[in-house]
């Protein structure tokens, strides 16, 4: 059966369940294709509220995928948010990993 | 595999962040318009100095309209680094030409004067087109084509059909015009569909 064979060659538990989400996810590609962005620029893009982009950021954050960085811009916070390295590989591996599944189905 | 969607992501980003608001071609009009009134009171040589400040410009005018709408993303450092080399380059090869046109308009006798007018537009055309080149190559924006296909056109007619230095100047502040009106609609039109997002808490 092709299910089978494709949970045969390749583990699912390789996909990374932390990008996996499809609202992480969305950040995370949004991230990947620039240096970095601030958080009116992730609101606009992935139009998550700004409470739910908060929440995925601090779990991506955890996770070492991104970097927040806040600042002071005429005495208005301004936050800042960057992919890590470890976050970019991590990335560019669930591309991978994801298309590879997709791939034998 | 077609096309990878992660690189169409990267395009429509940089388009975003570029062109949906108007303000590149709102500098670009001022620019135009401006050189074109310097030319006409016969201080074109100065024109190279300004086109440094078209970043200036957009970045001012960013600050103010785009980014407290639609937010600030920065783009790769390499791809940042290369497009301020190329508008350094665009610079340093406009003031040559400026110092060029200055020593030979007050320096040189009229008798020892060569036509340096001609050159001087094909030049700049040269670089404008190099610069567009590279830019589309890279947004694969058509806006950009336009602009190259206008400077291309204008240039062909400038050499071609002699035209004189008031029309030449004319075309160029009408195109300035053109792009400044263009530019200011768009950014209306971004400013109504985009409001301000609050300040973050």
């Amino acid at each position: 059966m092709k299910t089978k064979a494709v949970t045969d060659s390749i583990s699912l538990e390789e996909i990374d369940r932390v990008i996996h989400e499809p609202a992480r996810l969305n950040i995370m590609l949004y991230l990947y294709v620039v240096e970095k962005a601030d958080f009116v620029y992730l609101v606009h893009q992935t139009r998550l509220t700004r409470g739910n982009l908060s929440v995925h950021l601090q779990k991506l954050e955890q996770n070492g995928y991104v970097e927040i960085l806040k600042e002071f811009v005429n005495r208005i916070p301004h936050t800042l948010v960057r992919l890590t390295r470890r976050g970019r590989i991590a990335f560019e591996q669930y591309k991978d990993n994801i298309l590879s599944v997709l791939g034998k189905i | 595999m077609k096309d990878d969607p992660i690189k169409q992501v990267e395009t429509d980003v940089m388009h975003e962040q570029k062109h949906r608001d108007g303000i590149p071609q709102i500098a670009m009009g001022l620019f135009l318009m401006f050189i074109a009134v310097l030319m006409q009171q016969g201080r074109g040589s100065f024109l190279g100095i300004f086109i440094v400040f078209i970043p200036l410009v957009i970045n001012i005018l960013r600050k103010r309209f785009t980014y407290p709408r639609v937010g600030y993303a920065e783009l790769h450092d390499k791809a940042a680094f290369r497009k301020q080399g190329l508008w350094l380059v665009a610079g340093l090869l406009l003031s040559g030409l400026a110092v060029m046109l200055a020593v030979q308009n007050h320096l040189l006798p009229p008798s020892v004067q060569v036509n340096l007018h001609l050159w001087a537009l094909a030049f700049i055309a040269f670089i404008v087109l190099a610069l567009l080149a590279l830019n589309y190559m890279r947004e694969r924006n058509s806006i950009l084509l336009f602009y190259a296909g206008f400077i291309l056109l204008f240039a062909l007619a400038v050499w071609l059909f002699k035209l004189s230095n008031d029309v030449t100047h004319l075309i160029l502040f009408c195109f300035g015009l053109l792009n400044f009106i263009y530019g200011s609609t768009a950014l209306l039109v971004f400013i109504r569909k985009h409001p301000v997002l609050p300040d973050e808490d």
